[in-house]
């Protein structure tokens, strides 16, 4: 799986809804496993998402980084990572794209 | 010769028939000038009787007196109509009237021999309006012209050039026609109606000489109409004409109205002549025609769509001071006040008065102001009233209605607390409030600049810049501060100013830029002043202006670079004429970085708009 491939853009609520599909996510990190295992992230809707990278993370992560892997529902399953270095991140623009993607039927296609 | 007239044959010949020779008396005989000062063409208007009726139509001219003899015709005559015809006179209420010329008459008495009136005749008109009219009359009842009692009145203003109407003659006997039958086509007319509003006299001065003028806005029951004066007929007629008051007017020049100027739901406006006169009406002040007001609440405003006129009926809570200025585009100096008013909506809105309205605007203790035909304007987001040259201002006006604003407002109203209608929301960060956002090429489909023709359309863009013009985009402009003046080099060192006339040391430079910018529907050329295009260049005027000077290869280099960058334009579009073409002129009065966050804010509600 990479960055090319078609995956839907998610917040944290959305999750359950797209068990089992590719999808992407953004939040901000909150805490780094010790052992790089797993960390979680508070997402644009404000929820705790538990992610597990495909091999576990050497480098320290912070701020607000975009996620993509398969939903199980309610943790991600992350395959890669974009680490963005700005402070301010448009929450609410975020969470309207996600509900504005699936009101339209096809919107994105 | 018999004395006896030919009874009822007046009534015969002014209902088209035919009467042979017909005996009649002469009650009264007036001279008319022709004003061309040659006396052959001078005609005679005589009030003339048949014993049943008067008929006070009747013509002759200079030679067919002349036939009378040396003596002429003096009252109480007797004369036989030899020839005569009659003409008919269309009045757009559907009403003829016939006048009766005169072409061949005999004197048969001389008036002084008879001395008396015979018999006891009533008017024509009269007797005829109190008949069942042929079919096909008035469209409506309340537009039929009336005879007016010929009781109490008085003569305020004659014509003063040729004594066309003497001392005996006012406008308040004689049939009156309703507004709505004025035209061009139509000059014997005399109307009978209300001032609504007077403006003030306005001076001008330009190339082809001085003038001054003043307009009032007049009524009756058929409808309304503008007068304005011109040069000496205000003066002579400025005083006499008072707002609220009823005036009988004849002999103005009818011409198609100027709907720039003229808001007057009416085809046509009048202008006075030397021949105009104004007589003030005393014997009815047409009551049924006072003026109807629809008083909006203060609070209600806030709903009213601006440019709309409402009256409103309020207290002035304070008032400023009067403010001069130089306006933008004229130069000419303007006045303005502004007063707070406020009502028992508890919301409070301010006036702005100009010119001689705002230097005489008393606001001394509170008084009530009547506002009829007010305009609602809106800026930054708040309304404001103002005065158009229709809108009626009366200051604590003579009603009941006064003394209970007046009481509420000193026992409660003072100290409450108000509703700022004028207040302007605080803008957002690209101060979007109100201007539309739009595409390129729904400024062209919604043909933007014709809309506003005044002020120009307003627009908000997303833009890419798609080539900025270096050339001719720097000047050296006036060093006073405010001052943007392009100088003219002495080649002496030294710079003209022609609007400070002034020469300077130094010059500053300007901006003027003119580029290309286009959104995914279109492009448009839009011109940008100094400190837009410092926004976009991001650089000062001065440093462009010294690369522009050291290095023009690189002025150009640097303009290229600028290529693809995007902005948040505000435009004006406005469409002028250049030699006779239509050109959309566009200008962008403020550029901005793009905000994403709001931006894609107004895009998602787009979305949300279309989906709904």
């Amino acid at each position: 799986m990479n960055f090319l491939m078609p995956k839907d853009i998610v917040n944290g609520a959305m999750l359950p809804r797209f068990s089992g599909k590719p999808v992407s996510i953004i939040g901000r990190v909150r805490d780094l496993d010790a052992n790089g295992m797993h960390f979680t992230i508070e997402s644009t809707d404000g929820l705790v998402v538990k992610i597990i990278p495909d091999t576990p993370i050497n480098s320290p992560m912070r701020g607000w980084i975009e996620v993509s892997g398969h939903s199980t529902g309610t943790e991600i399953e992350a395959r890669e990572f974009v680490c963005f270095d700005n402070e301010d991140f448009d929450c609410k623009g975020y969470n309207e794209l996600c509900s504005l993607l699936y009101l339209v039927p096809n919107a994105a296609s | 010769m018999s004395e006896k007239l030919s009874s009822g044959a007046l009534e015969t010949i002014m209902r088209g028939g035919e009467y042979t020779e017909p005996v009649v008396q002469v009650l009264s005989i007036k001279k008319m000038n022709s004003g061309s000062g040659q006396p052959e063409k001078d005609r005679y208007r005589i009030y003339l009787s048949d014993g049943q009726y008067t008929v006070s139509h009747a013509m002759m001219t200079a030679q067919i007196y002349a036939k009378a003899g040396p003596k002429g015709l003096p009252r109480f005559s007797i004369i036989k109509i030899i020839r005569s015809m009659t003409s008919v006179i269309n009045n757009t209420d559907g009403r003829d009237s016939r006048v009766l010329l005169i072409l061949d008459l005999e004197l048969l008495k001389d008036g002084d021999e008879v001395g008396v009136k015979i018999g006891d005749p009533i008017p024509y008109s009269e007797a005829a309006s109190a008949r069942p009219k042929p079919s096909g009359t008035g469209p409506s009842t309340s537009v039929q012209a009336e005879v007016e009692p010929v009781a109490k009145r008085m003569k305020l203003a004659t014509n003063g050039t040729n004594g066309t109407y003497d001392g005996n003659t006012t406008l308040g006997g004689h049939i009156t026609h309703p507004i709505s039958s004025l035209s061009p086509y139509h000059n014997k007319w005399i109307i009978k109606v209300r001032v609504m509003s007077k403006s003030d006299i306005r001076k001008w001065e330009n190339a082809r000489g001085s003038g001054q003028l003043f307009s009032v806005d007049l009524c009756d029951e058929s409808g309304e109409i503008r007068l304005t004066a011109f040069g000496t007929t205000v003066d002579k007629y400025y005083d006499v004409i008072q707002v609220d008051k009823v005036y009988y007017i004849s002999k103005c020049q009818v011409k198609p109205a100027n709907k720039q100027f003229n808001t007057v739901k009416n085809d046509y406006e009048m202008t006075m002549t030397s021949d105009t006169i104004v007589e003030e009406c005393l014997d009815d002040d047409m009551k049924n025609l006072q003026i109807q007001y629809n008083f909006v609440d203060i609070a209600k405003i806030a709903e009213v769509e601006p440019n709309s006129t409402v009256d409103v009926f309020a207290i002035a809570k304070s008032y400023g001071e009067v403010n001069s200025f130089q306006a933008k585009t004229t130069g000419r100096e303007l006045k303005k006040r502004e007063v707070q008013l406020v009502d028992k909506s508890n919301a409070t809105i301010t006036l702005t008065l100009w010119g001689q309205q705002a230097e005489n605007f008393n606001g001394f203790d509170n008084p009530v102001v009547l506002l009829k035909g007010a305009r609602v304007t809106e800026f930054g987001g708040g309304k404001n009233l103002g005065t158009t040259s229709s809108t009626l201002m009366k200051v604590n006006p003579d009603m009941e209605e006064s003394f209970t604003l007046k009481g509420w407002f000193t026992s409660a109203g003072s100290s409450a607390l108000y509703n700022d209608l004028s207040a302007r929301t605080a803008g957002g960060g690209t101060g979007s409030y109100n201007t539309p956002w739009l595409t390129f090429k729904e400024v062209i489909d919604q043909q933007l600049g014709s809309i506003n023709t005044a002020s120009g359309d307003y627009y908000m863009v997303k833009a890419t810049v798609l080539l900025i013009r270096s050339e001719n985009s720097i000047y050296k402009a006036c060093p006073t501060d405010g001052c943007n003046k392009k100088v003219v080099d002495n080649n002496d060192g030294t710079y003209r100013c022609e609007k400070c006339q002034q020469d300077f040391q130094n010059y500053k430079f300007r901006l003027l830029c003119s580029m290309n910018v286009g959104d995914w529907s279109g492009n448009q050329w839009v011109s940008m002043f100094s400190d837009e295009a410092e926004k976009v260049i991001g650089m000062s005027a001065q440093e462009v202006g010294e690369l522009g000077e050291r290095d023009p290869d690189g002025l150009s280099k640097m303009m290229e670079s600028l290529n693809f960058k995007e902005f948040i334009l505000k435009c004006r579009a406005k469409m002028e004429t250049y030699n006779d073409e239509q050109r959309l002129k566009t200008v962008a009065v403020k550029v901005d970085p793009i905000n994403y966050k709001e931006y894609n804010a107004y895009l998602a509600k787009k979305i949300r708009d279309l989906i709904a």
